[in-house]
């Protein structure tokens, strides 16, 4: 329903109907951990610029300009905020926080998928935070190219090519640690 | 369907995340069916695909989410905190800065002058280390009154220094005049603060006068006339102004420049404690003849002398042409009397005489040729012809030539007038211009045409009224004019009844109100004696009197006014003397500023006397005079000083005379101011003839001249009128008041603070509007009063733009003006206009022309190997003759010869071998200043002497007669046998 869009709802925002950014909040808050996440590898620091991001959404509300697509947006906001962490974060970082398994596993596939989990974290840290964005924005959250070129501020060629050579990282580095 | 060969193992990640185009995924695809390695990869790409997409995503919590929420909504909280704060923050400073602004309004608004008004007369240029006086004025004018009593305090600031000139308090005309000593400060530019202690605030008024130092230079030199290869003995004498106190240790700078305008020496010394400062200047034999230019420069004064250099020989003796009368009426027998007398004493006799009388110095009316007698005299009668000086005035010259037995021929002229109007009527109103209502003094004067004066009848029709010139000439008589114009018929008699002249003469009368008498009770004054002023008009308006020397006020005095008459008596100040004008004004009912200056002259008190004896009353030829010199006050008393001595033949003057002895004149008197005076009457301050003060008040009444101010707003009082003192006399330079600059300030800054604050409430304006905006802009729910306050803004902020821009343009334009108006409205300067002027220019006086012509003589040469005349006389010899060899035309020349503490200097004198007299000129100046001079004659005779005749120059191989001649002391001369 276009009363439910993502775009409408942001619009409403801006008009400064608070309560609509719940709804918001609640739709998108998931990927957008787990995009933080995967950009900055940390939980606590992941969780920190969630709420960033959802503060500086607010206060920038009146900048959105409907029907401009909200999700680029929103993750284009993340972006920038990772960016900025990034940019100040110290030298020595927190260890990333293994993903729990679900509880339905058996111990034996917890151990594995943790570990995989790890693996995988471990070998999206290795790349570029460029071509990190695009990989996780591609394979995490599903967004086209052009999409991924909007959040990221770049042409779509640009972008493709940044997942090209961020697959060939990911690629050489799971070869050796999958046995594959 | 394209099967490539090429292994696509690279390819199959590009492939499963869509990177690769459609053909080129195609192709991977077909490949990998065909192709079990890059099936593998292919498969092992899907396998990573899978474990990627497998880790799980995170899962926001709802701790999460809620804390999300929880901030955002503090944030919110914050931020409207922050609003608020600044939002009545920005109120309150909005609220203290209209309160701010309205107070400031009221303080430009309420701003105003304080009434009092200062007013300063006197002169912006003052002589540093002198005396000088102020006048200055204190009044209320918002009550309209004076303010006395007042205590005033005249300070001097700058360059760091300080010094109270003057503390008094106002008299009862709120009036003060200090007199004041300005301090020794370096020239320059200096504050002069004159603070008045006015109830509340102190009046002060504070203008820049200018410190300087002024000399006056008298440069001498020991002769008027030089020949080449001789040299010039220049002295200065320098005084300081206007007290005539020796200027010491001031670098003089002499230079000597030539009819070319070359110059052709330069020499810098100091000057003596006594300011003097001498060099000498030797000329070249070789130089160009004319008028050579002499000068020394101390400081910025610099003072010119002309010198002549020609070839010459000085005569042996002179002419003296003599007419028996002043002057002539045609048809009158003119009696000249020629007289020969050689430098040594004796006279030129039996000796061929030509005489001419010229008329104007061309025409050749008749000559003369007759002899000498025994006496060296002879006198000659010439009848004056009929057909002269028919129309005005004309004169004759007499020009006789002698020539003695040794062939040396000397000329000498002189002029006299001829005129058929021997005498003249010279009017004179005491104060210039006569007034109405009050009893005025007219003088007569009765003079011949060569300026003697004439003791004579004289008539005046107006007056019906005889009176009778004393020995100087003057009559006076008394008057109360009621009209505007008299016309005067004055007639002259003689004692048999004879009309010998008559006069008619113009009186123009002011009236009282606008005009006043000033009448001094003499015209020349002795240094430290009692002036009483008197002056006569109308009203109660009191007359201010300034002396001014040079351009400098040296005393202030007011003659307080009491039905029309005042008088005032003071002493005058030791430093106060020589040609002095007296500036007397006042400002009558209506308003109008009048007033009238006129000169006196005040002699210098004490000026010393010399008084210098020779041990013989002659000397013999290269004999040595001892000459004692005694200084004295006018007392008696003796005083220390130092002389100037100089010793030239007497025979240098006849080639261009010189007049001696007049330093006293020279320092203290103002021939401009005088010229009036020089006008009607050969005056001198020396000339003491008896019976001469009603004389010297006449004649210094000539000087008298009268000034009116008429200016806007008449019908002022004089207590009121802020342009009272607006430069009187022309030589008030300083004449201030501190109002009208007070005004002004108080309106600028009044101005430029409305147009300030102008700026400030539409800042506020705008301000508040831009707060109001803001604040409706962070509480948007207030959506009406946001509109109605952007309409607002919308529609005020233009025209409040266009206010302002507006009134800072009519705010400087304003400005402008106002700063024209007070360029255009200074305190007015008076321009000196002269109401009348009684000076007659057309009585011309006795004037002696001295003509010099060239003359042939002989100088003394030494003859070696001579006859002893005695020999050839016949008289017996009792040593060898001496031989003459020194000639020089100056004897002596000291330019500084420093008495003892009891005035006494003696002084040797090595005698040259000219037979001749030498004519010795003293002149002195104390360590204060006085000044004095004298001459004495210095005979050098023996009783024989042989003198030639040479001429002034010889070419090679010229035949040349040496005529020569020999004087004895018996009367008869033995010409000698000529060469």
């Amino acid at each position: 329903m276009e009363h439910e869009r993502d775009e409408y709802l942001m619009a409403r925002v801006g008009r400064d109907q608070p309560e609509l950014l719940e709804k918001l909040l609640r739709r998108h808050a998931s990927p957008l951990l787990t995009f933080i996440q995967r950009m900055v590898g940390d939980h606590h620091r992941g969780e920190e610029l969630f709420q960033e991001v959802f503060l500086a959404l607010w206060i920038k509300r009146r900048q959105y300009q409907y029907p401009r697509p909200f999700k680029p947006w929103l993750y284009a906001i993340a972006l920038n905020k990772c960016r900025a962490w990034f940019r100040n974060r110290s030298a020595t970082t927190i260890p990333l926080t293994l993903e729990e398994a679900s509880i339905d596993a058996s111990p034996a596939d917890v151990v594995i998928a943790t570990e995989t989990a790890g693996l995988v974290n471990r070998a999206i840290k290795q790349l570029p935070h460029q071509q990190r964005a695009v990989v996780v924005l591609r394979i995490w959250e599903g967004l086209t190219y052009a999409q991924i070129a909007e959040v990221v501020g770049c042409t779509e060629p640009t972008a493709r090519s940044h997942m090209h050579h961020g697959l060939a990282t990911l690629r050489k580095h799971l070869e050796l640690r999958l046995n594959m | 369907m394209a099967v490539t060969n090429e292994h696509v193992a690279d390819l199959v990640d590009d492939y499963l995340h869509a990177l690769l185009s459609p053909g080129r995924a195609a192709e991977v695809e077909n490949h990998c069916t065909v192709c079990p390695t890059c099936q593998a990869a292919l498969d092992e790409a899907r396998r990573r695909r899978a474990v990627l997409q497998a880790v799980p995503p995170s899962e926001a919590s709802g701790q999460l989410l809620t804390g999300t929420l929880r901030r955002i909504s503090e944030h919110d909280q914050k931020r409207r905190r922050r609003r608020t704060r600044f939002f009545v923050g920005s109120l309150a400073a909005l609220a203290a800065s209209a309160l701010l602004l309205i107070g400031a309004q009221i303080y430009y608004h309420r701003l105003q002058a304080t009434p009092y008004d200062l007013v300063v007369l006197g002169q912006r240029n003052l002589l540093a280390a002198t005396n000088s006086s102020l006048r200055i004025r204190l009044m209320d004018r918002a009550r309209n009154t004076t303010l006395a009593g007042v205590p005033v305090v005249v300070e001097l600031r700058g360059n760091g220094r300080s010094a109270e000139l003057a503390r008094f308090d106002t008299d009862a005309q709120g009036v003060g005049q200090p007199r004041f000593r300005l301090p020794d400060w370096p020239d320059g530019e200096y504050g002069l603060v004159v603070t008045a202690q006015t109830p509340g605030n102190a009046e002060i008024l504070a203008r820049s006068i200018r410190l300087t130092r002024s000399w006056k230079l008298m440069l001498t030199s020991d002769k008027p006339v030089y020949q080449p290869g001789q040299t010039i003995r220049i002295r200065t004498l320098a005084l300081r102004q206007p007290d005539l106190r020796p200027v010491a240790e001031q670098k003089a700078v002499f230079t000597l420049t030539d009819p070319k305008g070359n110059i052709l020496f330069k020499h810098a010394g100091p000057t003596s404690a006594y300011g003097i400062v001498s060099t000498d200047c030797p000329l070249a034999k070789e130089i160009a003849e004319g008028a050579y230019t002499l000068a020394c420069k101390i400081g910025d004064t610099e003072s010119r002398l002309r010198v002549e250099v020609q070839k010459y020989v000085l005569p042996k003796f002179q002419v003296d042409v003599r007419p028996n009368r002043a002057f002539y009426q045609p048809k009158d027998t003119a009696r000249i009397t020629v007289q020969a007398d050689y430098f040594f004493g004796k006279p030129v006799a039996d000796a061929p005489v030509e005489m001419e009388v010229r008329q104007d110095r061309a025409q050749v009316l008749q000559r003369f040729s007759v002899r000498t007698d025994a006496k060296g005299s002879q006198t000659i009668d010439y009848t004056i012809p009929d057909e002269l000086a028919k129309v005005g005035d004309t004169r004759l010259s007499f020009v006789a030539s002698v020539t003695d037995n040794a062939g040396q021929k000397q000329t000498r002229g002189v002029e006299r007038a001829v005129t058929r109007q021997p005498v003249r009527i010279e009017v004179l109103p005491e104060n210039g211009k006569l007034v109405q209502g009050v009893p005025n003094i007219v003088y007569l004067l009765a003079t011949r045409a060569d300026g003697t004066p004439v003791k004579t009848r004289l008539e005046i029709d107006v007056l019906n009224e005889v009176v009778e010139t004393d020995a100087n000439g003057l009559a006076s008589c008394e008057m109360t004019p009621q009209a505007a114009e008299y016309r005067w018929t004055i007639v002259a008699r003689d004692a048999e009844g004879k009309v010998i002249a008559q006069r008619d003469v113009s009186l123009f009368a002011g009236p009282a109100r606008h005009d006043f008498l000033l009448r001094t009770d003499r015209g020349i004054y002795e240094s430290g004696q009692t002036m009483t002023l008197t002056a006569d008009g109308d009203g109660d308006e009191p007359v201010f009197v300034d002396f001014l020397k040079g351009e400098q006020t040296l005393l202030s005095e007011t003659i307080a006014m009491n039905d029309g008459h005042g008088s005032s008596a003071f002493d005058l100040p030791p430093d106060l003397f020589g040609t002095v004008r007296v500036c007397a004004y006042r400002l009558d009912s209506d308003g109008v500023l009048l007033s009238k200056t006129r000169v006196v002259y005040i002699r210098p008190a004490g000026q010393l006397k010399i008084a210098p004896k020779l041990d013989q009353e002659q000397y013999r030829p290269g004999r040595r005079a001892h000459l004692d010199l005694t200084l004295t006050d006018a007392d008696g008393k003796p005083t220390p000083g130092a002389i100037s001595l100089a010793g030239v033949d007497e025979a240098v003057f006849s080639v261009l005379p010189q007049r001696p002895g007049v330093e006293t004149a020279f320092y203290t008197l103002e021939r401009q101011l005088l010229q009036p005076v020089y006008a009607l009457y050969p005056w001198s301050p020396e000339r003491k003839a008896a019976d001469a003060g009603r004389l010297e008040q006449a004649l210094f009444a000539a000087t008298t001249r009268g000034q009116e101010q008429k200016r806007p707003g008449r019908n002022q009082d004089w207590r009121t009128d802020t342009n009272a003192f607006a430069n009187p006399s022309g030589s008030h330079t300083l004449a201030e008041s501190s109002l009208p600059a007070k005004v002004r300030d108080i309106q600028h800054t009044q101005q430029n603070g409305e147009n300030r604050l102008r700026i400030a409430w539409g800042v506020l304006i705008l301000a508040t509007l831009g707060l109001g905006y803001v604040t409706l802009w962070c509480f948007p729910r207030l959506k009406v009063v946001l509109i109605l306050h952007a309409a607002a803004f919308l529609v005020v902020t233009p025209l409040l733009l266009l206010f302002i821009v507006l009134e800072v343009g009519i705010g400087a334009g304003a400005k402008e003006s106002a700063s024209m108006n007070t360029a255009a409205s200074p305190v007015p300067g008076g321009t000196f206009r002269s109401d009348f002027d009684l000076t007659n220019t057309d009585l011309r006086m006795d004037e002696q022309v001295q003509l010099n012509f060239n003359v042939d003589r002989i100088e003394d040469v030494s003859v070696p190997g001579a006859v002893d005349p005695s020999a050839v006389m016949g008289i017996p010899s009792a040593a060898a003759p001496r031989i003459r060899k020194a000639f020089p035309e100056t004897l002596m020349w000291t330019p500084q010869l420093v008495t003892d503490d009891k005035g006494h200097a003696h002084l040797d004198i090595e005698l040259a071998d000219s037979i001749t007299t030498w004519r010795v000129s003293a002149s002195v100046v104390a360590a204060d200043g006085r000044l004095g001079a004298t001459q004495l004659p210095l005979k050098v005779f023996q009783p024989f002497f042989v003198d030639l005749n040479l001429p002034v120059s010889l070419t090679r191989n010229d035949e040349v007669s040496v005529p020569s001649s020999s004087t004895t002391t018996s009367t008869s001369r033995r010409p000698s046998p000529s060469n």
